[in-house]
C-alpha cells in the first residue's frame, strides 16, 4: 500500500488506489494490508521517533473458532481516505478506522463502512457468509437506518440511502412493489 | 669472537716431578690453552702433541703458553717437571678459527724482562685480526697471588705458596695495541707476562661477557694485606702513633695492625687484622695514612671493602652499630674525616660467619657515625679500619679497598647472549676480584652501578633472575649500604641493531630507591624483551626509542615516560610522568593500582586532546578533586584538552592545574533484537535509542534550515539528535545536524512550520540509531563517556516478515557501558 503519513500531524492518508473497488462507488479496504503498511511507517527511520500508531491483536483460534484481528489506531493517529464520491468498506479485522467522534477517521465526503461485530470471526470452509451476503447484510443494515452515518430517506415513491435507491410503486390496488434502482 | 667454554686450575703446592692438569670441559675443535708457572727457572717440557706459543723465565720461576687443538672432548695434559711446585690453568675455547694452532692465533708474546715492583706488569701485544679474545698470564716467583687491574677479567688468580700465577682475559673488537695489564698482589717478586690473541671463528657468534678496556670500573685503593709499605700503599700507624683520638665523642685507642694469611676476598692473598680491644667506652682501630693521596671522587665517587670477623666468635665481641659497631674512616688527614659504622653486633646486615661487604659514598654525610672537618676526597690520604669492642675484643679481618665506578658490560651474540652467570662473572672478575655481585641461586645483590653496553656491544639473555640492590643505611639496623638513593643503578644502552636484552620474568628490586633507565642514547634498533619482569622501588628512565610489554612496576617513587611505549604493563603505587599529553597514547592496555596516595599519572606540557587505550585505574579517587590520589593529574594550567577512553579503559578521575580537562568515556553501546519466542537474534530490526532527558532548546527557521540555539551542545556535525515537543510537528523528529557553533545546529526540516517553533521543545541526543546485523545487534563501540547518561529507546521491526510488535528500551550508560536485549513479539 502507498499509504503516507504526515508526522507533524500524525496523520495517515490512504489513497483510493489502494482500495478494492467491490461495485459501482463501493470499495473496500483491506484493514490487514493497512496495517503492514503502517507498521513499516512506524519502523521506518523517519517514524522510529514517533509513538506507536497502532495497536494490533491478531487472529486468534479459539476452541476451533478463528476471531477476527483487532485493529486500532492510537497515541492520536488519525487516519484520512482520499477525498472523493465513493464508500469505503473496512474488511479483514475489527478496528476503529471509522471512528469520528474519537478524531480516528478523518471525515470527508467519503462514505466509510465499518464492518466491526462482537462475533466477527474469520470463516473458512462453508459456514458463515459470503462476501455477498456480507454485502447484502450490510445494505440491509443501512436500509433499515441503523447507520448512523447512513440516514434513509423514505418518499411515497422511493427509499434511499447511499448507493441504495428504492422505487415504491403499486402495481395494484391491493400491491406496494419495491425495486431496487440500478 | 672466540669464547671460553671452561676452565679448570691445577695446583700442586708439594714439589712435584709430573703436573697432571684438570681438564676444562671442551670438545673437538677447541683451542686448549695451558698457562702453566712453577717454581725454579728451568723450562716445561712440552707435553707430546702440544705447542708451546710463549714460555718464560724469571729469576726464579718458569711459565709458559701451550695450545693445542682438540680432536676429543677427552683430550689429557701433563707437565713433567724436575721436582717443583707449579700450578696451571687449562682454558677451552670454542669458536676458534680454522683448524690447527696456527690457525687460531694472531699473536702472541712474552715479557722481556723481570718486573719485581708493584705494581707488576705484564705484556701487550698489537694483533693482526679483528675479534680477538686475548689471554694473559702473569708468572711469577713466590707465592704472591698476583690479580690482574680492571678491566681484565680474572680467571684464575693463586700461587702454590713458592710461586704464582694469574690468567686473565679481555676482547678486543677492532685490532690496536693492547697495553700490558698491570697487577697487584700480596707482595713483589720476579715476574713476566704472556700474552695470546686468539682469533674468531664463530663469526662474532661466540662472544664472552667481558669490560671493554676503554672503561675503568674500579681503582685499587690498598689492598689490606697487613703489609705497610708498597703493598698495601702506606705505612700503618703504631697504636701508639694513632692521629685520630676521638670520633662521635667517643676515645679512639690505636691497634697495630697485624695479618692473617691466605685470608683475603682472594684466599690466596692475607688480610690486615686488627686485633680488636674489650671497651664499653673507647673505640679502636688501624690507621693507615697511604704514601700517595686518591682521588675518591672519581668514578661514582664509591669506596668498597669487605670484612671478616676471625672467627664467628669476634661478632659478639663487637659493639652495635649504635656503639661504633664496625667502623671506616676515610679522610684527607685525622682532623678532616667521616666515619661510617658498616657492621656490628645485632645488625641486620653483618654475617658473623661470613665476608661482609660495605659500600660508601664518600660524598654523602647523612649516614655518618661521625665526622671532623672539612675532608678533601680529591685527595684522600687517611684511612681507618676500626671497631667497639663493647663486648669484647672483636678481631676483624680487612681487605681490598676500591673505588668502585661504572661497571660496563659487553659481550655475547645474538644467537648466544651471555646470561646471568656470565653478568655475575664478570662483574666479580673484572673489577678485580670482588663479590660486587654476591650470587645466591638465581638472584644477585649488586653492589655496584652497572651499564649494559653502549661501548661494545652485548647481547644479553637472562630468565628468572633476581637483581636487587642492599638497603641504605639507617645506623641501626642496615649497616653497610652508604650510598645515596639512586646513586647507583642498572643502565641500559643499545647502540643499534647489534645489541639486545632480554630480562624476561626478571625482577629488579631493592628497599631503597636505585635507578633503573636507558640511557638517552639507547637505539630503538635493539631489541628489548622485559615481559614478566618487574621493576621495584627503581626511579624509571625511559626514553622514545623504547617500547616494553607485559612488565609490572611497583612501588617506583619515580617514571619518566619521555615518549617510551608500553603495552600490557602494571604500574602499581608507580606514578607515570609525561611532558607532553600526547605521550600517554604510549601507554596502553595498562593496569594503574594505588598505593593509597598519589596519581597514577601526572602530564605536564601544553593541554591537548589524547586518547587513552585500554588503561584501568583502582583504589585512586572516585571523583575529581585535588586529593592528591586522583588518577590522572593534569599539571598544566590553562587550555582545554580531552581525554578519551578507549579499548574498555576506565574512566579516571581529574586533578588539573587549571587546565579544563573533560574525560569521554568510549563505552560500548549496544542493544540485541531477538525473538521473545524463539530467542533467535532478529536482523533488520529497527533500533533507536536516545537521551531520556533532553535539553531545552528554542528553534527558528529560515527557509528549509532549523536553527537550535543549544547551550554547550558538545555535538559535533553528523551526529543525530531527536527533536521532541515541538508543536509545529515538523521540527520534531530524528534529525542529522550541522554544528555552527557550541552554542547552536542546523537541521533540515520539511514543509514551512512557523517560526519560531512553539511548545516545550527538547534536543536529545541520540546514541543507537539503525538497523540490527544479523546477530540482532546494533551498537556503538566507541560512544564517549562523560557521565551517567539515562537512555529510553524502541526496537521495532514493520517492513518486512517476521513483523514485530515495539519493544521499549531503556537503562543508563555508565562508565561500563550499556548492553541491552530487546525481545520482540511477533506481530503478523
Amino acid at each position: 500500500m502507498a499509504l503516507t503519513m504526515d508526522w507533524a500531524t500524525r496523520t495517515v492518508s490512504i489513497p483510493q488506489a489502494d482500495l478494492a473497488l467491490v461495485s459501482g462507488t463501493l470499495y473496500e479496504l483491506d484493514t490487514n494490508a493497512f496495517r503492514l503498511a503502517l507498521k513499516a511507517l512506524e519502523a521506518s527511520p523517519e517514524g522510529m521517533s514517533f509513538p506507536d500508531a497502532h495497536r494490533h491483536n491478531t487472529i486468534a483460534t479459539v476452541a476451533g473458532v478463528t476471531f477476527a484481528r483487532l485493529i486500532e489506531i492510537i497515541n492520536g493517529y488519525a487516519v484520512e481516505f482520499e477525498p472523493g464520491a465513493y464508500s469505503v468498506r473496512l474488511a479483514g479485522s475489527n478496528n476503529n478506522l471509522f471512528d469520528v467522534e474519537a478524531g480516528i477517521l478523518q471525515q470527508n465526503t467519503v462514505q466509510v463502512i465499518a464492518q466491526n461485530s462482537a462475533g466477527l470471526v474469520v470463516v473458512t470452509g462453508v459456514s458463515g457468509l459470503t462476501p455477498t451476503q456480507s454485502t447484502q447484510l450490510a445494505e440491509l443494515h443501512r436500509k433499515a437506518g441503523l447507520d448512523p452515518a447512513s440516514p434513509v430517506d423514505i418518499t411515497d415513491n422511493s427509499i434511499a440511502t447511499d448507493d441504495i435507491d428504492i422505487a415504491i410503486s403499486q402495481p395494484s390496488a391491493t400491491t406496494t412493489r419495491l425495486t431496487r434502482q440500478p | 669472537m672466540a669464547r671460553i667454554r671452561d676452565s679448570a686450575p691445577t695446583i700442586y703446592a708439594a714439589a712435584t716431578a709430573s703436573m697432571v692438569c684438570e681438564m676444562p670441559t671442551h670438545e673437538s675443535g677447541d683451542l686448549l690453552v695451558a698457562i702453566v708457572n712453577k717454581d725454579t727457572a728451568s723450562a716445561f717440557t712440552t707435553p707430546s702433541g702440544w705447542t708451546a706459543e710463549r714460555t718464560v723465565l724469571s729469576a726464579g720461576a718458569a711459565g709458559g703458553i701451550y695450545l693445542k687443538r682438540a680432536t676429543s672432548s677427552s683430550e689429557t695434559v701433563t707437565f713433567s717437571l724436575t721436582s717443583e711446585t707449579c700450578c696451571a690453568l687449562v682454558i677451552a675455547v670454542e669458536g676458534v678459527n680454522g683448524t690447527t694452532v696456527a690457525d687460531a692465533v694472531s699473536i702472541s708474546a712474552a715479557a722481556g724482562a723481570d718486573d719485581s715492583t708493584l705494581p707488576l706488569s705484564g705484556v701487550g701485544v698489537t694483533p693482526s685480526h679483528n675479534d680477538c679474545l686475548i689471554i694473559h698470564g702473569l708468572s711469577t716467583d713466590s707465592g704472591i697471588a698476583p690479580s690482574a687491574y680492571p678491566p681484565w677479567v680474572n680467571l684464575f688468580a693463586g700461587d702454590t705458596g713458592a710461586n704464582s700465577l694469574c690468567v686473565s682475559y679481555t676482547f678486543q673488537r677492532t685490532a690496536a695495541a693492547i697495553t700490558a695489564p698491570d697487577h697487584w698482589a700480596g707482595s713483589a717478586d720476579d715476574a713476566r707476562g704472556l700474552i695470546v690473541a686468539i682469533r674468531d671463528g664463530s663469526s662474532g657468534a661466540k662472544i664472552a661477557p667481558y669490560i671493554p678496556l676503554s672503561q675503568v670500573p674500579a681503582v685499587l685503593v690498598t689492598p689490606l694485606i697487613g703489609s705497610s709499605g708498597t703493598v698495601d700503599r702506606g705505612t700503618y700507624n703504631s697504636a701508639a702513633g694513632a692521629q685520630l683520638t676521638t670520633i662521635n665523642g667517643k676515645t679512639v685507642a690505636g691497634q697495630t695492625v697485624a695479618q692473617t694469611l691466605d685470608s683475603g676476598v682472594n684466599p690466596f692473598r692475607g688480610s690486615m687484622r686488627n686485633p680488636g680491644a674489650s671497651s664499653t667506652t673507647n673505640l679502636n682501630h688501624v690507621e693507615l695514612p697511604l704514601t700517595t693521596a686518591v682521588d675518591l671522587t672519581a668514578g661514582e665517587g664509591l669506596i668498597f671493602g669487605t670484612y671478616l670477623n676471625l672467627a664467628p666468635r669476634d661478632y659478639v665481641d663487637q659493639g652495635s652499630p649504635a656503639q661504633g659497631g664496625v667502623y671506616v674512616v676515610a679522610g684527607s688527614d685525622a682532623s678532616n674525616y667521616r666515619c661510617w659504622v658498616v657492621g656490628g653486633q645485632f645488625s641486620k646486615t653483618e654475617r658473623p660467619d661470613a665476608r661482609n661487604n660495605y659500600l660508601i659514598e664518600v660524598a654523602s654525610s647523612d649516614t655518618i657515625y661521625g665526622s671532623a672537618g672539612s675532608p678533601s676526597y680529591s685527595a684522600a690520604d687517611f684511612f681507618t679500619f676500626g671497631s667497639s669492642g663493647y663486648y669484647g675484643a672483636p678481631t676483624i679481618l680487612w681487605a681490598e679497598l676500591y673505588r668502585i665506578g661504572l661497571f660496563v658490560l659487553a659481550g655475547g651474540s645474538a644467537t648466544n647472549p651471555i646470561g646471568f652467570d656470565d653478568l655475575v662473572f664478570v662483574v666479580n672478575n673484572g673489577g678485580g676480584i670482588l663479590p660486587l655481585a654476591q650470587q645466591a641461586g638465581a638472584l644477585a645483590t649488586l653492589w655496584v652501578p652497572i651499564r649494559f653496553g653502549g661501548t661494545d656491544a652485548i647481547n644479553v639473555a637472562c630468565n628468572l633472575n633476581t637483581f636487587q640492590y642492599p638497603r641504605k643505611a639507617d645506623e641501626v639496623d642496615y649497616v653497610d649500604f652508604h650510598v645515596s638513593n639512586n646513586k647507583i643503578g642498572i643502565e641500559f644502552y643499545g647502540v643499534g641493531a647489534g645489541d639486545s636484552f632480554t630480562f624476561t620474568n626478571c625482577l629488579f628490586t631493592s628497599a631503597s630507591p636505585y635507578y633503573w633507565r636507558f640511557h638517552a642514547s639507547h637505539s630503538a634498533s635493539a631489541p628489548l624483551d622485559f615481559s614478566g619482569s618487574s621493576v621495584v622501588n627503581a626511579t624509571v628512565t625511559l626514553r622514545s626509542t623504547v617500547t616494553l610489554a607485559s612488565m609490572s612496576f611497583i612501588d617506583c617513587p619515580s617514571f619518566t615516560l619521555n615518549s617510551a611505549e608500553l603495552d600490557a604493563c602494571l604500574f602499581d603505587n608507580t606514578k607515570v610522568t609525561a611532558s607532553a599529553p600526547a605521550d600517554l597514547a604510549d601507554i596502553t592496555d595498562a593496569r594503574f593500582v594505588s598505593g593509597g596516595t598519589g596519581h597514577a599519572i601526572e602530564v605536564t606540557g601544553t593541554a591537548a586532546n589524547v586518547t587513552l587505550t585500554g588503561l584501568t585505574f583502582e583504589g585512586y579517587a572516585g571523583t575529581n578533586g585535588s586529593t592528591g590520589n586522583e588518577a590522572i593529574y593534569v599539571n598544566i594550567a590553562s587550555g582545554s584538552m580531552t581525554i578519551s577512553i578507549a579499548g574498555g579503559g576506565s574512566t579516571p578521575s581529574i586533578r588539573t592545574a587549571g587546565a579544563t580537562v573533560t574525560v569521554q568515556n568510549a563505552v560500548t553501546v549496544k542493544v540485541t533484537a531477538k525473538d521473545a519466542n524463539t530467542a533467535a537474534a532478529v536482523e533488520t530490526a529497527r533500533v533507536l535509542l536516545y537521551a531520556t532527558t533532553g535539553a531545552t532548546v528554542t528553534i527558528t527557521r529560515s527557509g528549509s534550515t532549523a536553527t537550535v540555539s543549544h547551550t554547550a551542545h558538545g555535538y559535533a556535525t553528523g551526529q543525530k539528535v531527536a527533536i521532541v515537543g515541538a508543536t509545529q510537528g515538523e521540527y520534531n523528529g530524528i534529525k542529522t545536524i550541522t554544528v555552527v557553533d557550541a552554542n547552536s545546529y542546523t537541521y533540515t526540516v520539511s514543509g514551512t512550520p512557523a517560526t519560531p517553533a512553539t511548545g516545550t521543545i527538547t534536543s536529545h541526543r541520540v546514541v543507537l540509531d539503525g538497523n540490527s546485523d544479523a546477530s540482532g545487534i546494533v551498537q556503538d563501540t566507541g560512544f564517549a563517556y562523560t557521565a551517567d547518561l539515562a537512555v529510553t529507546g524502541r526496537v521495532r521491526k514493520g517492513s518486512a516478515a517476521p513483523r514485530y510488535k515495539t519493544s521499549p528500551v531503556s537503562g543508563t550508560i555508565t562508565t561500563s557501558g550499556f548492553e541491552a536485549t530487546a525481545f520482540l513479539v511477533s506481530d503478523e
